[in-house]
């Protein structure tokens, strides 16, 4: 658990950015905070996409500062959207003007190349469909692993404050898989526990887990927009074929 | 216990994992649990409210409890496998803080054992029923549980969440809970709490229908909490559309008919009130709100379910359906349609909605007012036949008119306000607990309609409700002569108002010009913008005025004589002004007696040959 965003769960909601549109500093600073916590995708997005000689994580930091810098949220409009597709959009636009730039630069000065039969042979550079499904699909599946990786780590870190790391290490796994019989019982001599307590733990870890996984999501939602649906889209983000860049 | 993966698949979804990653769990199971986990928002709710599972499974030797699937205000229900029929099972258990009547128990066992003999394909059968040991360590009383058979799939709420269900998958969910309905309800035993949340889909899309009778179980004892909470006092006032869904003791606000928030009130039309809610959702994405917006308002759907829904969602009891059977077959006829493509009426199994169409409700002593006359269109809505009943609908409020009821269909005049042209409207006399009411429907073809397209649709209206109830009464209802009409007497606004409406501005104009010492070029912008005003209200008045002159005497009409020749007047008031107007714009460049203008002005050429046509 390396990504940035273990520190910064977020307490901040998008609504509230929405609702300054990024006029008042503490908006500016929420949006910071969202921001940081879905590095992750960002960065999927632009390993897939290709960034030429510049290191993705360098180019996700120019795309940072970027839209908290500036007007990031111009185009923003009043309570609407999630901020998934908001960053979304915002990344598109980032990459696409940057490549025509970079094309402008490589070829000198203002003309803009088209290439021909589907590919620039000269420079070996893909002709970026930013529209592709899989570019989306990609950058749901890296939000959703984002939302179930970041409240997993804060799971853990209340473990590790109540000192029951070791308890949730083992238990963890009862998340997401089902009821074996018997296995409980396994955990329970394991930990020293009996096995009513040890459903008892699991119980209180899934809703807690549930709690975190809402609180979050919630976070990134405009006003109207149900928890259950997103979360919805989120499972079908993963549902795909792991295909990654 | 090791984590059960090894960089291959995960054992719930069979999704292959990807290793190092959301700590060797399934990302898509994990967030599964957190979407199906229960049905309410499970972060909102008190811990406390859910017994521990390790306290359940105490409690239930013989069963082996797995998870919690639901809970809500009534109580909270887990998956358990029973161990000696190795079958799957759902326990419900009875929240115990709405246990608090001491004649609880013998209620319960009533109740139960007459749910108990329900068992029908659509509703959720009942295994056993009875209080659990007191298990060690406890507190308090055991726990009153339902043991019900467990039906593998979702409930009406996730399905609706996981996607927008098409009108054809709604009218689809409708009937088979009607039958099941009605199967109880002929057993005496009445849901009282039917919302998404108790419609469970299984895998191969079969409906049972959840809870049974638990809501009256629950809701005996303690009634009072049936109006407390959210619920607005006013019965009639429909219950703003939220999103959370808020549970009290018997029945869910939303989903609760009317009556139903009176303590122990509301039978089986309750039960089709509360689906007609569901079918609304449904249909349109939304709970009904302040405004009844009638389905079709919402969404592209055939305006034959609007009367359909409508008829379920009726606030007074005896408006709805009579039985969950009737709704039935009424959906199952517009779902018939809709699947077979048939629109056209005589394609149509039975017929239901005859005509719709916008237009008034007016009580007649309302003609009278100034508000009536003068504000015709504030309370505009739609007038909905059907083959048996007359519905007006507006703003969430309905009036409706059993077609039994109707004593008297006639046509009369609208006052003359609305009416210089002489427009008819159609008069319903009907009974209403012993007593007679009337009232004014007018049909508007648009927003524009010649008197002879408005008196067409009116006639046509008149036969249509005269075909209708002869067809459900067997007998045509009675007709009073237009002048004989209680509306006939007209209010006095009209008569006043009309010819001084006309007479004033036309008379002020004139005046006003007569006087005027300005420079003409700004008489004639005057002149140019009175004359866009007054000639054709001028031609408008006179005009249908003399058509209903007419009218009224190749009708006969001794009474109406007075009010033709105020028609007259108003007709020659109008003719007077625009007579003057024309006068000012013919002589007013050569007749500037009153103050000469400082300089010759030259006249047009055009103006003089016209002058000889002036009388």
């Amino acid at each position: 658990m390396n990504a940035p965003e273990s520190d910064a769960f977020v307490t901040t909601r998008w609504t509230q950015v929405l609702a300054a549109r990024g006029g008042s500093e503490s908006a500016r600073v929420a949006l910071g905070e969202l921001c940081g916590a879905y590095y992750r995708p960002v960065l999927a997005f632009l390993r897939r996409t290709g960034t030429g000689v510049e290191e993705p994580e360098d180019v996700a930091h120019a795309f940072f500062a970027e839209m908290l810098g500036g007007d990031g949220l111009g185009g923003v409009e009043r309570g609407k959207g999630r901020f998934r597709s908001y960053l979304l959009g915002a990344l598109k636009h980032f990459v696409a003007n940057r490549h025509r730039r970079s094309g402008r630069k490589r070829h000198g000065g203002e003309v803009e190349h088209v290439p021909i039969d589907g590919g620039d042979a000269e420079s070996g550079e893909r002709i970026l469909d930013l529209a592709a499904p899989e570019l989306e699909a990609l950058f749901d599946r890296e939000w959703a692993f984002t939302v179930v990786e970041g409240a997993l780590a804060r799971l853990q870190r209340e473990a590790a404050e109540s000192g029951t790391a070791g308890q949730f290490s083992v238990l963890k796994a009862w998340l997401s898989f089902g009821d074996e019989p018997g296995s409980q019982a396994d955990a329970a001599a394991k930990l020293g526990m009996n096995e009513g307590a040890v459903k008892v733990a699991i119980h209180r870890l899934r809703r807690r887990f549930r709690e975190i996984v809402r609180m979050e999501v919630r976070q990134t939602l405009p006003e109207g927009l149900s928890v259950e649906e997103e979360v919805q889209n989120l499972i079908v983000a993963l549902s795909g074929p792991a295909g990654r860049g | 216990m090791e984590l059960p993966v090894d960089g291959g698949k995960c054992p719930g979804c069979q999704q292959a994992l990807e290793p190092g990653r959301a700590q060797g769990l399934c990302p898509r199971c994990l967030l599964v649990r957190v979407a199906f986990a229960t049905e309410a928002d499970g972060a909102a709710q008190p811990a406390s409210a859910v017994p521990e599972l390790a306290v359940v499974a105490a409690a239930f030797p013989q069963l082996e409890i797995l998870e919690v699937i639901g809970r809500g205000g009534m109580g909270v229900v887990y998956k358990a496998r029973q161990r000696s029929l190795n079958r799957l099972v759902a326990l419900k258990l009875l929240a115990p803080e709405r246990v608090t009547d001491p004649a609880f128990a013998e209620r319960f066992r009533r109740e139960a054992q007459a749910l108990a003999l329900l068992s029908h394909p659509n509703i959720v059968t009942i295994h056993d029923f009875g209080v659990s040991e007191r298990a060690a360590g406890v507190p308090g009383e055991g726990f009153y549980f339902l043991l019900m058979e467990f039906v593998d799939g979702v409930n009406l709420r996730q399905a609706m969440q996981a996607g927008r269900f098409t009108p054809e998958q709604a009218l689809a969910i409708v009937p088979p809970v009607c039958l099941a309905l009605q199967y109880a309800h002929e057993r005496g035993i009445v849901h009282r709490d039917i919302k998404p949340e108790n419609l469970l889909l299984d895998r191969e899309g079969h409906i049972k229908i959840a809870d049974f009778g638990i809501a009256r179980m629950l809701g005996g004892g303690g009634g009072t909490d049936v109006s407390a909470g959210s619920v607005p006092a006013g019965v009639g006032s429909r219950l703003a559309a939220g999103t959370a869904t808020r549970v009290t003791a018997a029945g869910t606000p939303q989903y609760m008919a009317p009556e139903q928030r009176e303590p122990g009130q509301g039978d089986h039309r309750a039960d089709i009130y509360s689906l007609g809610v569901v079918l609304y959702e449904l249909l349109t994405g939304e709970l009904p709100g302040a405004r009844l917006d009638p389905p079709s308002s919402k969404v592209e759907i055939d305006v034959r379910l609007d009367g359909v829904v409508l008829r379920a969602l009726a606030i007074q009891p005896e408006l709805r359906y009579a039985t969950a059977s009737e709704f039935r077959t009424q959906v199952g006829a517009v779902a018939f349609g809709t699947a077979a493509g048939a629109r056209r009426e005589s394609a149509r199994p039975t017929t239901r909605l005859i005509r719709a169409s916008m237009g008034f409700l007016y009580r007649p002593e309302e003609l009278g007012t100034f508000e009536g006359q003068m504000l015709p269109g504030r309370r505009r809505g739609q007038w909905v036949l059907e083959d048996e009943r007359l519905t007006f609908l507006r703003e969430g409020k309905q009036t409706v008119i059993p077609l039994g009821a109707i004593r008297d269909v006639s046509i009369g005049d609208l006052p003359r306000s609305m009416n210089p042209a002489g427009l008819d409207m159609l008069q319903v006399t009907y009974e209403e607990s012993g007593r007679e009411v009337r009232v004014v429907l007018l049909v508007a073809p648009g927003w524009f309609a010649w008197p002879w397209t408005w008196n067409a649709g009116v006639a046509e209206w008149a036969e249509l409700i005269r075909k209708a109830v002869a067809e459900r009464t067997g007998q045509e209802p009675a007709q009073t002569p237009r002048e004989r009409l209680p509306t006939a007497k007209n209010g006095r606004w009209a008569v006043y108002l009309l010819p001084l409406a006309i007479a004033v501005p036309g008379m002020g104009t004139f005046l006003l010009l007569a006087l005027s010492r300005n420079p003409p070029g700004q008489d004639s912008l005057l002149l140019f913008v009175t004359s866009l005003l007054m000639i054709p209200l001028g031609t408008y008045a006179g005009t249908l005025g003399f058509f209903r002159l007419m009218r009224r005497w190749s009708d006969n009409g001794k009474s109406s004589r007075r009010a033709g020749l105020w028609t007259l007047l108003a007709a020659g008031g109008a003719i007077l002004g625009v007579a003057a107007i024309l006068w000012i714009l013919l002589f007013r460049p050569s007749a500037s007696i009153h103050a000469p203008p400082s300089e010759p002005m030259p006249m047009p050429a055009a103006v003089e040959p016209r002058q000889e046509s002036v009388p």
